[in-house]
């Protein structure tokens, strides 16, 4: 930061220095590597004109943990500034090979919900379901504070939960299977006339399954787990985590522009 | 037969083909008719109240129930599809000037109250708003705020924002778990409409026009155009010159905001607001720290570059012994401090204690690396940066989502494979190595 900036910002630092509350403690310490030992000891740095007047230790670790993010796309973050209900799950899903998730929400039959209706149309249907697929996500990790330090994990992959209108579907088919039994038209009843043929496997002009078709593929040939639904274990894998760290020391190698040079 | 799509329309089309939508011969109304009709708009409001009153007082006999309004005879109300009516009477049973689309199932006791509740609780719902959404709101509410405060409303016409969602809600307190009962079915209704149209009346339609009129006309004045200014005669100066004199004069506006000439923002007031948005996040970022830390279920995702400093992984005890000093082993951070530190000394001494530990291990794989590795740094400016190992990173927050996110974990054991809930996703931070150090 350049003397200017700080020039431009006054009435911003006061600011903030107001709502660093406690944590603000204006030490300047000129040699870098003066180390207090006391964690909650300001440091300092002498980077710029812009001294550091509060740090919070980051530490990496739950390497073993399989951390995953769900984004429901229907459901709101904030409903009236409040954050909203947490949705109730009553099933998950899982598809390994696929990263297909579905997870069951029971449908709220208080408000607005035709019980006749769906019992009548819609083969009685009782959770709504959502669906997404999980797509890898390098390099994202998720931060929780404990102590005022701050731990990191890895996430894996990230889902976009859509409602998947699975029993509109099977109501579909099976009209239509209706359907076509009972109209019988003089074509559908018609006797066609397959022709096979076999075609080598190794044919390289033969046409394959790719993309997204193949994709569909693996999907539907895919068993799917069913996994059991746990809440209130957060403060067990903080614990977890807070311990793998602080088991392990790691030790810097490049400097930050040897960090660059690499990067570019 | 093929696609699926549509098949009622189908259906409809092979059943009853025969059928055509009967052309409507509209009678000529009675004059009565015609005065109650007209009448409406004006007195719209007083015309139901009168129809509330007389329901209150003697209740419908059963066969009369379904009776139409007589400003509604020989009108057909569409009740589905993109023409729908948004406002008629829910079969002579609800407070006609309530605005209830009618929906199945709507008649539950629950929507009811919860209507009634939320329409009750308007006036601090309100409080939330800022100032110009009230403004807008007026336009549309003025005539129905005064006399009927009592009088239970849904109002359609409320319209909510984008801002509404993404509001930060880091400084409002959540509300305790054993919330009232009506708040709770107030919560439920609101959840269910989250947007609502921004509606207006007819009677309002001049009211707003008129106020675009008077926004925009401007007096004329009898004074005239101000003519273009005369050049001043520059012909002593060259054209060359000037072009150089203007040149050092941004130069030196340049000097004077100690801007980065290679900077892609067009001018001061950019850079301000640039500079200012920054602030505005790391201010952001900073509340969302502090509400992790007092609340154990909240997350908060960091997008790091996608290759990290590399690092060695130094066990606790060969730490002790190479560092030669008395620190506790527990005490992680301190250590881990002192490594850093020390490192930056190392780069000018003979690296002997690195040489050491390369030995035993080589560089953590990324996706392993676990430990101590470096701080969130506030600075006193207000900005957030972060150092990983040696290299510095600056910090911005990534766009906020409205919806929901959650941390889970999963387990893929095959004996008992199971989901944990961890918490939820606060918002997100963008890390970016910092090119300026």
């Amino acid at each position: 930061m350049s003397e200017n900036e700080n020039k431009l910002f006054v009435a911003e630092e006061e600011e903030d220095v107001v709502l660093e509350g406690n944590a603000v403690q204006e030490v300047e310490i000129e040699d870098i590597r003066m180390i207090d030992e006391d964690d909650d000891e300001v440091n300092s740095d002498v980077c710029d004109l812009d001294p550091i007047v509060k740090e919070i230790p980051l530490n990496f670790g739950g390497k073993d943990e399989n951390l995953h993010i769900f984004q429901y796309i229907n459901k709101l973050r904030l409903v009236n500034h409040k954050p909203s209900e947490h949705p109730p799950i009553s099933a998950a899903r899982y598809k390994t090979k696929s990263a297909l998730w579905e997870i069951d929400v029971p449908l709220d039959s208080k408000a607005f919900f035709n019980e006749d209706k769906a019992k009548e149309n819609w083969n009685g249907v009782e959770v709504q379901t959502l669906k997404g697929v999980g797509v890898d996500n390098t390099s994202q990790y998720a931060a929780f504070m404990e102590d005022n330090q701050a731990y990191l994990v890895p996430v894996k992959t990230t889902t976009q939960l859509k409602p998947f209108f699975k029993y509109i579907d099977a109501v579909n088919l099976k009209k239509k299977q209706e359907e076509s039994k009972l109209n019988a038209t003089p074509a559908s009843q018609r006797a066609q006339v397959v022709t096979m043929s076999v075609k080598s496997v190794n044919d390289a002009s033969q046409n394959r399954l790719t993309g997204s078709l193949l994709a569909h593929k693996v999907a539907d040939e895919e068993i799917q787990t069913d996994l059991n639904w746990a809440e209130n274990t957060v403060s067990q894998f903080r614990e977890s985590v807070i311990k793998e760290s602080s088991e392990s020391t790691v030790k810097p190698v490049e400097s930050h522009e040897e960090y660059i040079n690499h990067l570019i | 037969m093929s696609s699926g799509r549509l098949p009622s329309l189908r259906d409809s089309a092979g059943g009853k083909s025969g059928l055509k939508f009967k052309p409507k011969a509209v009678a000529r109304r009675s004059k009565e008719e015609r005065d109650a009709s007209a009448l409406k708009i004006q007195k719209d409001e007083d015309l139901k109240s009168k129809v509330d009153q007389k329901k209150s007082k003697k209740p419908m006999p059963m066969g009369q129930k379904n009776r139409v309004p007589r400003y509604l005879n020989n009108t057909h109300v569409i009740s589905t599809g993109p023409l729908a009516a948004g406002n008629f009477t829910d079969g002579g049973r609800t407070d006609t000037r309530r605005g209830i689309v009618k929906v199945e199932g709507g008649d539950k006791s629950l929507v009811r109250k919860g209507l009634q509740s939320i329409e009750n609780h308007t006036g601090d719902s309100d409080d939330d708003y800022d100032s110009d959404t009230k403004e807008k709101l007026n336009i549309i509410e003025n005539g129905e705020s005064e006399d009927n405060v009592n009088q239970a409303k849904f109002n359609m016409g409320r319209e909510y924002t984008t801002a509404n969602f993404k509001q930060d809600d880091s400084d409002i307190e959540e509300e305790e778990l054993d919330m009232e009962d009506d708040a709770v079915q107030r919560r439920r209704i609101e959840e269910l409409f989250p947007v609502r149209p921004l509606r207006i009346r007819h009677e309002d339609v001049d009211v707003v026009e008129q106020k675009i009129d008077e926004s925009i006309t401007e007096s004329t004045t009898r004074e005239p155009t101000p003519a273009v200014g005369i050049l001043k005669s520059e012909e002593s100066a060259s054209l060359h010159d000037v072009l150089k004199n203007k040149e050092v004069e941004l130069q030196n506006e340049l000097e004077n905001l100690q801007i980065d000439p290679d900077s892609h923002a067009i001018d001061e007031e950019e850079i301000k607001h640039e500079q200012a948005m920054l602030i505005k996040d790391h201010i952001s970022i900073l509340k969302k720290l502090d509400k992790l830390s007092k609340k154990n279920d909240r997350f908060l995702l960091f997008q790091m570059p996608y290759k990290l400093p590399t690092f060695n992984e130094v066990t606790t005890k060969k730490e002790d012994a190479d560092v030669t000093m008395d620190v506790d082993p527990a005490n992680n951070e301190s250590v881990s401090e002192k490594i850093t530190e020390e490192n930056v000394e190392a780069n000018k001494k003979p690296k002997k204690k690195t040489k050491k530990t390369t030995k035993k291990k080589d560089h953590v794989p990324q996706e392993e690396l676990t430990g101590n590795v470096g701080a969130i740094r506030i600075h006193k400016s207000g900005k957030i940066s972060i150092r990983i190992g040696n290299a510095i990173m600056e910090t911005s927050k990534a766009s906020e989502a409205t919806f929901l996110q959650d941390v889970i974990a999963l387990n893929e054991d095959p004996d008992a494979p199971g989901v944990e809930l961890l918490g939820r996703v606060e918002g997100k931070v963008m890390v970016t190595p910092s090119f300026d150090v």
